[in-house]
């Protein structure tokens, strides 16, 4: 199955011609050439993707240029999640994140947070 | 041993239930099917989407089993035909069990094996099969986009989709500024809008179940501006040939 390697945000990500160079100098052509037949699909996926991208069975929209990036904290944890007792671990769970993260959350003052739970699909 | 009258049942069902390679996925599914991309409800925090199916016509590996597990409990419930569940996935089989000598037998009409007993395992169950109406696109779920198989191989695309992924320390970052009420005016990083990340593997037609396979490898398509790329879209501009100048 698929691993979770996807290269890091920071990282240079390679267009599709490099690919197809890079894979083609690996002896892997059919491999690009596989992909390269359903290109007419793949255009008709892109063509679903909008700037603003409605939340299944909900009328709220997420701005994908902002991404992950949240407008509230509260609308972070608008999720269903262990979160309710603000444990650490918790939203290391959450994150999907071995990498200990840098910022101290105690320091955050969750008191007038309201969390909600949402239906996750 | 299986019986020769079970044993020709199994092939009968084999056979009728055989699902050509050229409409297994969502790519073909692209094609002629009403459809909808949603974020997923955690998009927030793991980039998730939803693909939801609108109309019938969708075609996967547990289509096939559930089709066939129908199929065979309608006609021969003596067979006591079971949905096989592994990971909490259909997988591609239903197993039968010879009312004769117990033994029990594995057909899988898919492409990618095509066969009896193809030495697969899960855990069984009587589970009546579900409809689906939505396909999960994440980091650990990757739907099939489309299966070729030929004399030899079996190639087979899955995709990823998210939005954006963002580290760990940017996202803290984000909300400690947001605890600040700062807000407005945050600089992002050159993120894509989109990331469609498409994994395409190939291996032999007698590769072991379960092994993984020899030859893969992942191409990305990253949407910097989506707007931009409806607009393209819908002019014209993006076609086929110069798609991978253009996103």
């Amino acid at each position: 199955m698929l691993s979770d390697d996807v290269p890091s945000m920071n990282m240079p990500m390679p267009s599709i011609s490099f690919m197809k160079e890079l894979t083609e100098k690996m002896k892997e052509g059919d491999l690009f050439a596989e992909f390269e037949r359903n290109i007419p699909r793949i255009l008709k996926l892109l063509a679903l993707a909008r700037p603003m991208l409605r939340v299944f069975e909900q009328d709220k929209e997420v701005d994908v240029k902002r991404g992950l990036v949240t407008r509230s904290l509260s609308s972070l944890f608008g999720v269903k999640t262990p979160f309710d007792d603000g444990k650490y671990g918790d939203i290391i769970k959450l994150f999907g994140d071995k990498k200990p993260p840098k910022i101290d959350l105690a320091k955050f003052d969750l008191s007038g947070i309201k969390l909600k739970r949402i239906r996750t699909g | 041993m299986a019986s020769e009258e079970t044993l020709a049942l199994a092939e009968h069902y084999l056979q009728k239930h055989y699902t050509p390679d050229s409409v297994v996925g969502l790519g073909p599914f692209l094609e002629t099917g009403d459809y909808a991309l949603f974020a997923h409800p955690r998009a927030r925090v793991d980039g998730g989407m939803l693909f939801s199916i609108l109309s019938n016509g969708y075609v996967d590996c547990r289509i096939v089993a559930q089709r066939m597990y129908l199929d065979i409990l309608a006609e021969h419930p003596e067979l006591d035909p079971r949905i096989i569940m592994y990971n909490g996935g259909v997988q591609n089989f239903v197993e039968i069990t010879d009312p004769a000598t117990g033994e029990k037998i594995q057909i899988d009409s898919t492409p990618w094996y095509n066969c009896l007993n193809p030495g697969l395992s899960g855990e069984d169950t009587t589970s009546e099969a579900h409809s689906i109406d939505f396909l999960n696109i994440s980091k650990t779920k990757a739907p099939i986009f489309s299966v070729k198989r030929t004399e030899d191989s079996v190639t087979t695309i899955s995709i990823l989709g998210f939005l954006p992924p963002v580290s760990m320390e940017e996202k803290l970052a984000d909300i400690e500024r947001l605890k600040e009420g700062i807000d407005e005016g945050i600089v992002l990083g050159k993120r894509p809008e989109y990331r469609f990340i498409f994994q395409v593997e190939t291996r032999p037609v007698d590769w072991p179940a379960g092994k993984p396979s020899p030859r893969f490898t992942k191409y990305y398509i990253d949407v910097l501006n989506s707007e931009l790329l409806q607009s393209a879209l819908t002019s014209g501009i993006v076609s086929a040939r110069n798609l991978d100048f253009l996103i």
